[in-house]
C-alpha cells in the first residue's frame, strides 16, 4: 500500500515536471543536452528516463520520441506518444511544433504496425502548411513523394506523380531534402516508367545537391556512367566512371567500369569532374 | 596402503592442487587488479585457431612492455558456446572491456552494449607516428577502410569494429598425395582442368582400390566451393535482374525479379549453375551435407582427401596438424571460354570487395573505455598488425604490412567481375534459404537430379519468396523508425553545441536522412511489388 502511494506521488511528480509551458532552466539545457546525445547513441531507453526527470515542452518531446523505441513495442506506448505529440503541435512552439508535427507523420507512415498512408500524407501536409520553408516540411514532401509513388496506380498516373513531384524539386531550400527527392524520383522512374533520361537528370541533381554516404555516392556514378553512355552521351559517361574509378578504388565493380570506359568513343579533350562540372 | 588407496589420495591430492592453484590465480588477479597502479583490460574473442592465441598474446605482451601500469588478459571462448557466453556477460554487467563482434550479435546488441568509435576513427592512430600512415586518419588505415563486416554499421550510421584480420576462401591441397596421383600436373587454372584432376583421384582411387576422396566435404566447406562456382553462372544472369543500372543488384532482387517473371528457375544459366553443382557435388564424400566442418578436416588432414576448400583461417592450423606439404590455388571457375559454362561468365570473380575481420568492439561498461581504445590502436597499427599476421599466419588488416610467403596466395584478388548470386538466396530470407537447403540433396543426391531439384523448387519457393521479402519490409520499419528518433536528436543537439561542432551533427544528420530515404524507398518499392503480384496472374506479372 505504501508503495502504492509513493509510485502516485512520484508519477504525479513527473507528470508535473514534463507539463508544457515549464521553461527549463540553464542547469536543465545541459541535462536535455546530455539525454539528447544519449538518443544519438541509441540508448533510447536510458534517454527516456533522463528526460522523465526534466521539465519542459522539449523534454516532453524526448518523452514522447524515446517513447517510441522502448521495448517491448506496445499500442499503448505509441498512443501516448502520439497525444503527447498533438499536444506539443497545438501549443505552436516555433521550435518543437515542427517536429511534433513531422514525427506524427512518421508514425503514421513508418511506425504503426499497418501503416496508414492518407492519414500520414494529412500530416506532411499540415507540416508543409502550417511551417513553410522549415527543414522538416522539406523532409515532409519527400517522405509525400515515397508514398505517393509507390502508391499500386496505372502506369500513367505513375509517370504523372513523378513529373509532379519533379517540378517540385527546384523549390526545396535544403539541400538534403533536395538530394533525397532527387534519389527517390531517380530510382523510380527507372523501376516504375524505365524513363532513363529522367532518371539520369535525377541522378545528376542528387550529386550536385551533395551525397554524402560512400556506398551510395559510389552506387550513383555508376548509374550516371552507365545511363549517360545508353543514352549516347560518353562525354558524361567518361566523367562519371573517371570520378568512381577516383573514389572507389576498392568497388567489385572497377573491371566492369573499365570496360565501359574503353568502350565509348575516345575522348576529344580530357574529362572534368562531375562534381565541378557546369 | 593397497593401491586403491594410493589411487584415490592421488586423485584427491591432485583436485586440491588443481583448485588452489585456480584459487591463487584468481586472487592473484584480484589484488593485481585492485592494485591502485594498476588497470586490467581483458578482451575476448572465440578464435582457437593455432596460432591465433599466440599472437594475440604477444601484443598483450607488447603493450604492457610499453605501459609497466597496465595488464592486458586474454578469455579465448570456444565458438559452439560464444553467443550465450557474451549475452549472459552484456546483460548481467560482467562483459571484458574488449569484444570480438560477430557471431549471435545483431545491430541492436551493438548499439546497447558498445561504444560507437566514429569519433576516434576520424583521427590518426598515435602508435602509427613515422610511418607513411602517420597523418591518415585511423579508418583510412585499413584495407577497406574500416567499410566492412563489424566495422561500419550503415543502419546504425556509427563505426563499432576495429579489425585485426581479414579473410578468402581457397582450394588447399596434399602436394605429397598430389605428386603420387598426378605427377607434376600443375594446380589448375580453370573449371576444365580441375575437373581432370577431380576424375583422375577417383579413377586411382577405383584402380588402386584406395578410398581417397578428391575433394572433402561438409556442410560448412562445400559451400566455399560450389557457391564460387555457381557465382561464375549467375554473373550475367545477375545483371539481367537489375532494373537500376548501378552494375550490381542487392540480394532481395533475386528474389524478386523470380516473382517479377525477370528470370525463372528454367533459366539456362540457374540450370548450368545447377548442372555445375551437381558435378561438383559427386566429387566429394557420399551424404557430405550432414557432416561438420570437423569431419572435413579430418579427411583432409588425415590424408583420405587431396583437396578441400576453406578460408584462409585455416591455413596456419593446418600448416601445423598436417604432416605433409600444403598447397594452395582460387576455386577455379570456368572461363569464358568453356565450351558449355562459359557463355554465363563475365570472367575472374573479384574479392576486392572482400571486407575486414576479426573486428573487436569495446563494452559500453567497459571501466577503462580510453585503455581499451588505446589498445586496440596499438594492435592495429602497422607494426602491431604485421607483429600480428606474422606470428597468427593471418592476413593483415592494416595497409602496408606485408604478409608472410604462406599467407601471400590468400590476398584478395582485386581484379575481377561482380559476382552472381549463389543457390541458398540466403540474401533473401530464412524460408527461401531452409527450402533450398532441404531440397539439395534432390539436386546432389544419386537418386536426385536437376530436374527434380527445380520442380521441387516451382512448387514451394515463390511462396517462400514472397514471405521473406515481407520480412524484409517487416523489419526495416524497425530500423526506420529508430532512424526518426536519432534524426529528431542530431537536429535537436546543434542548439547546445558550440559553433565548431555544429557543423558535425548537421553533417550527421544529413547521412541519417540519405541513408533512411534510400531504405525506405526500397521498401516502399518492395512493398510495391508485392501488392502488385498479389494482385495479378503469375504469368502476367512481367508484361505490366
Amino acid at each position: 500500500m505504501q508503495s502504492r502511494r509513493l509510485l502516485l506521488l512520484f508519477s504525479a511528480l513527473s507528470l508535473w515536471s514534463a507539463a508544457p509551458g515549464a521553461a527549463p532552466g540553464p542547469a536543465a539545457a545541459e541535462d536535455l543536452r546530455a539525454a539528447w546525445q544519449k538518443v544519438a547513441l541509441n540508448l533510447f531507453a536510458d534517454a527516456h528516463r533522463e528526460f522523465l526527470a526534466l521539465p519542459g515542452d522539449e523534454a516532453r518531446l524526448g518523452v514522447a520520441l524515446t517513447r517510441l523505441q522502448l521495448q517491448p513495442r506496445t499500442t499503448a506506448n505509441l498512443e501516448a506518444s502520439v497525444a503527447d505529440l498533438r499536444a506539443l503541435a497545438s501549443a505552436k512552439d516555433p521550435d518543437l511544433a515542427p517536429i511534433a508535427l513531422y514525427h506524427l507523420a512518421r508514425i503514421e507512415h513508418a511506425h504503426r504496425l499497418r501503416s496508414d498512408p492518407p492519414a500520414a500524407l494529412a500530416a506532411y501536409a499540415e507540416l508543409r502548411r502550417s511551417f513553410p520553408g522549415h527543414p522538416l516540411a522539406d523532409e515532409a514532401l519527400v517522405r509525400m513523394a515515397m508514398i505517393e509513388v509507390y502508391e499500386p496506380a496505372p502506369p500513367e498516373h505513375q509517370a504523372a506523380t513523378l513529373a509532379r513531384y519533379a517540378a517540385l524539386a527546384p523549390e526545396l531550400a535544403s539541400a538534403d531534402a533536395r538530394r533525397d527527392l532527387h534519389l527517390l524520383l531517380a530510382d523510380a522512374a527507372l523501376r516504375l516508367t524505365r524513363d532513363e533520361s529522367a532518371a539520369l537528370a535525377h541522378y545528376l541533381a542528387a550529386e550536385q545537391a551533395g551525397i554524402q554516404l560512400a556506398a551510395i555516392r559510389t552506387t550513383v556514378l555508376v548509374s550516371i556512367g552507365e545511363l549517360a553512355a545508353r543514352l549516347g552521351r560518353p562525354e558524361l559517361a567518361r566523367r562519371a566512371f573517371d570520378d568512381y574509378l577516383a573514389f572507389a578504388p576498392r568497388d567489385n565493380r572497377r573491371t566492369l567500369v573499365l570496360e565501359r570506359l574503353a568502350a565509348l568513343p575516345p575522348a576529344a579533350s580530357p574529362a572534368a569532374s562531375l562534381v565541378h562540372a557546369p | 596402503m593397497n593401491r586403491q588407496t594410493i589411487s584415490a589420495w592421488f586423485g584427491a591430492s591432485l583436485l586440491l592442487g588443481c583448485f588452489v592453484y585456480a584459487l591463487v590465480g584468481v586472487f592473484g588477479r584480484e589484488r593485481e587488479a585492485r592494485a591502485e597502479h594498476v588497470r586490467t583490460i581483458t578482451f575476448a574473442h572465440w578464435q582457437l585457431e593455432s596460432g591465433i592465441r599466440e599472437a594475440l598474446d604477444a601484443l598483450a605482451r607488447d603493450y604492457e612492455a610499453l605501459h609497466p601500469d597496465v595488464r592486458v588478459r586474454q578469455i579465448a571462448i570456444p565458438e559452439r558456446i560464444y553467443p550465450q557466453w557474451v549475452r549472459t556477460q552484456l546483460v548481467g554487467g560482467t562483459a571484458s572491456d574488449i569484444i570480438q563482434l560477430g557471431i549471435g550479435m545483431d545491430d541492436e546488441i551493438a548499439a546497447r552494449y558498445f561504444l560507437p568509435l566514429s569519433k576516434e576513427v576520424e583521427h590518426p592512430n598515435p602508435y602509427n607516428a613515422g610511418t607513411e600512415l602517420g597523418a591518415a586518419a585511423w579508418r583510412d588505415t585499413f584495407l577497406d577502410g574500416m567499410n566492412g563486416g563489424w566495422g561500419y554499421r550503415p543502419n546504425l550510421l556509427d563505426y563499432y569494429g576495429v579489425p585485426l584480420s581479414m579473410f578468402t576462401t581457397r582450394v588447399y591441397y596434399n602436394r605429397t598425395l598430389w605428386r603420387r596421383i598426378l605427377g607434376d600436373t600443375p594446380e589448375p587454372r580453370d573449371y576444365e582442368a580441375f575437373r581432370e584432376i577431380c576424375q583422375r583421384v577417383l579413377a586411382h582411387a577405383a584402380r588402386h582400390s584406395t578410398p581417397i576422396l578428391p575433394i572433402a566435404g561438409s556442410r560448412a566447406n562445400a559451400p566455399m566451393l560450389v557457391d564460387k562456382l555457381f557465382h561464375s553462372q549467375t554473373q550475367r544472369l545477375y545483371q539481367r535482374i537489375n532494373l537500376l543500372p548501378h552494375l550490381r543488384p542487392g540480394g532481395a532482387d533475386i528474389g524478386l525479379g523470380l516473382l517479377r517473371g525477370e528470370w525463372s528457375l528454367r533459366d539456362p544459366a540457374y540450370i548450368d549453375a545447377l548442372d555445375l553443382m551437381r558435378e561438383v557435388g559427386g566429387f566429394l564424400q557420399p551424404g557430405f551435407q550432414s557432416l561438420g566442418r570437423e569431419d572435413a578436416t579430418f579427411y583432409f588432414i588425415q590424408g583420405r582427401a587431396l583437396m578441400i576448400a576453406t578460408g584462409s583461417w585455416d591455413s596456419p592450423s593446418f600448416r601445423a596438424q598436417a604432416p605433409f606439404e600444403i598447397g594452395v590455388f582460387e576455386v577455379p571457375a570456368p572461363s569464358r571460354e568453356h565450351p558449355r559454362f562459359g557463355r554465363n561468365t563475365l570472367g575472374p570473380l573479384s574479392e576486392a570487395e572482400v571486407g575486414t575481420g576479426l573486428s573487436f568492439g569495446i563494452t559500453r561498461l567497459s571501466p577503462h573505455p580510453e585503455l581499451a581504445i588505446d589498445f586496440l590502436r596499438f594492435v592495429t597499427s602497422r607494426a602491431g598488425n604485421a607483429r600480428f599476421s606474422e606470428i597468427s599466419g593471418w592476413l593483415p588488416s592494416v595497409i602496408g604490412v606485408e604478409p608472410s610467403p604462406e599467407i601471400a596466395p590468400f590476398l584478395p584478388i582485386a581484379d575481377g567481375y561482380v559476382n552472381g548470386f549463389d543457390i541458398n538466396l540466403n540474401f533473401v530470407g530464412p524460408d527461401s534459404h531452409r527450402l533450398i537447403q532441404a531440397s539439395q540433396f534432390d539436386l546432389i543426391g544419386p537418386a536426385g537430379g536437376v530436374d527434380r531439384f527445380v520442380s521441387t523448387l516451382e512448387r514451394e519457393l515463390p511462396a517462400l519468396l514472397r514471405s521473406d521479402l515481407e520480412r524484409i519490409v517487416r523489419d526495416s520499419r524497425h530500423n526506420l523508425a529508430r532512424q526518426d528518433v536519432i534524426g529528431a536528436a542530431y537536429l535537436l543537439l546543434p542548439r547546445f553545441s558550440p559553433a565548431e561542432s555544429r557543423a558535425e551533427l548537421e553533417d550527421r544528420r544529413s547521412r541519417v536522412l540519405e541513408g533512411q530515404v534510400q531504405q525506405e524507398s526500397y521498401s516502399a518499392w518492395l512493398r510495391h511489388e508485392l501488392l502488385r503480384l498479389a494482385a495479378v496472374p503469375p504469368r502476367a506479372a512481367h508484361s505490366e
